[in-house]
């Protein structure tokens, strides 16, 4: 028993570093504003929560998985919220999404898309500096930036 | 070695996190990165098991400069003017003072060295006699509340005067009966209707910020807070809800006259219980002769004293706050 829950909780605590970091490489890797973001708060949501999991499963019965839930629970509202606050903002002061279909033109009904909005986000520390060459990993599906009426994909294939 | 690790990793954070801030001309980045800084600060103490200090530089340093600034920001300009002098005297300056201080660093005696200066003095005393004479578990509270109460008294009345600065620099507008016009008001809710997520949110979060707060102070006998990490963590809710709801709901909330009589109160309050123990027959802020028992009087003491701190700090956050948000509006 002692040594199931050991297990689980080292795949949970696993599989959420595993998250946080592919977050991480996708804050480094991703062409523009908006993809960055996605990757940074998906996967930063998502990783918390399961190294939270994995952790109230080392607590065993004590008060210890009752606060980590009450973390768990914290983060789960404020993450998302505070990742949408930052892409409407972003939208608010005129980073627009870099929008390109396959053939490389920009969407109808859109601005040209400037090849890379280089606004520096506020609040994300310490950013990649230099801009990283175009190449999400192909299938990967792209978020919406939140609440946008027109349904826009910021992906990018070369 | 886990907490050496961890201590060098925060850090080398700490000085990239400097670095980015001395680099950039954007002043709402270099707000943004002090954030972080104070953050990750408060990491570094928690891991030095400062548990009360990483509270209130959690809940002040991160949270509420943090907005100070921003306020700030929002009425002077967004970008860094080129420094008025040439840089080599200022950098010369700082590296000779780096210099010594690095220099200083190497006679500091080792982390946790038993034999340092400061476990060598009056510390031993403090831990050995904390559970006799006032027995409660936080040996942090009773040295910062009855031992070093005129430190901390002397702190309150800095953090007041503090107060009455910023308000004089900023110009307190008389509270004009704070009747908010409908105009006014629904200004102020049309800029917010945009964010509605958050403000969902942060209302859903703002009855547990006080009431953690409020857990803060109560507990502090017993684990890591008391009144400073209190008050800011109560000023830190009501700022939230300011923030979410609009500057004028936040002064519907808890006007500037409360706010400010608060300010007052608590240092009113913490200056009382030293002269209630003079009446009762012992020395300035001695709260053993508060109760029949004298460990009794040093409860009674220390939970009436801690109260007027909260309500100090509380006060000065909201009161320095709202002056901010009024100047925004105009």
């Amino acid at each position: 028993m002692h040594l199931l829950l050991d297990i689980l909780s080292a795949m949970l605590l696993l599989s959420g570093a595993f998250f946080v970091f592919v977050g991480g490489f996708g804050v480094m890797r991703m062409p523009e504003f908006y993809t960055r973001m996605h990757a940074a708060s998906l996967t930063d949501t998502g990783g918390a929560a399961l190294i939270l999991f994995g952790l109230m499963l080392q607590g065993g019965f004590t008060l210890i998985p009752l606060k980590l839930a009450a973390i768990f629970l914290f983060l789960f509202l404020t993450s998302p919220t505070a990742s949408y606050a930052l892409a409407n903002a972003a939208l608010l002061s005129g980073v627009k999404p870099a929008c390109r279909n396959e053939t490389g033109k920009a969407f109808p009904g859109e601005q040209p898309a400037k090849p890379k909005p280089k606004r520096k986000s506020a609040s994300k520390a310490v950013k990649a500096r230099k801009s990283a060459p175009v190449k999400p990993p192909a299938g990967k599906p792209a978020k919406r930036p939140a609440k946008k009426p027109t349904k826009k994909t910021a992906r990018k294939k070369s | 070695m886990m907490t050496i690790v961890f201590s060098l990793f925060l850090l080398t954070m700490l000085v990239i996190v400097a670095v980015a801030i001395l680099r950039t001309e954007n002043l709402f980045t270099a707000v943004m990165l002090s954030g972080i800084f104070s953050l990750i600060m408060a990491a570094n103490f928690f891991v030095l098991d400062a548990a009360d200090v990483a509270l209130t530089e959690a809940v002040i340093g991160a949270g509420i400069s943090t907005v100070l600034f921003l306020g700030a920001l929002a009425l002077t300009a967004e970008y860094d003017r080129s420094p008025p002098v040439g840089t080599w005297v200022p950098l010369l300056t700082s590296s000779a003072l780096g210099g010594v201080i690095i220099f200083a660093t190497f006679q500091a005696p080792r982390l946790g060295d038993p034999s340092a200066i400061v476990h060598q003095h009056v510390a031993p005393w403090y831990l050995e006699k904390t559970p006799e004479l006032i027995d409660v578990p936080n040996v942090v509270t009773a040295v910062l509340a009855s031992f070093r109460g005129y430190d901390t008294l002397g702190e309150v009345f800095v953090v007041f005067t503090a107060c009455i600065g910023v308000m004089a620099l900023l110009g307190r507008v008389r509270p004009r009966r704070d009747s908010i016009k409908e105009g006014e008001f629904k200004k102020a809710t049309d800029n917010l209707r945009h964010h509605l997520i958050p403000r969902v949110v942060g209302k859903m979060l703002v009855p547990f910020i006080v009431l953690f707060g409020l857990y803060v102070q109560f507990h502090g006998d017993f684990g890591p807070g008391g009144g400073f990490q209190a008050g800011a963590l109560v000023a830190a809710g009501v700022i939230l809800y300011s923030l979410v709801e609009g500057g004028v709901r936040g002064r519907e909330l808890v006007p500037e006259w409360f706010s400010s009589v608060l300010v007052a109160l608590g240092a009113f309050t913490y200056t009382s219980v030293g002269v209630a123990s003079m009446l009762m027959g012992g020395r300035f802020l001695d709260y053993s002769v508060l109760a029949h028992d004298p460990v009794h009087g040093q409860h009674l003491g220390i939970l009436v004293i801690e109260a007027g701190v909260g309500m100090t700090v509380a006060g000065v956050m909201i009161t320095i706050f709202h002056a901010f948000s009024r100047r925004g509006i105009r």
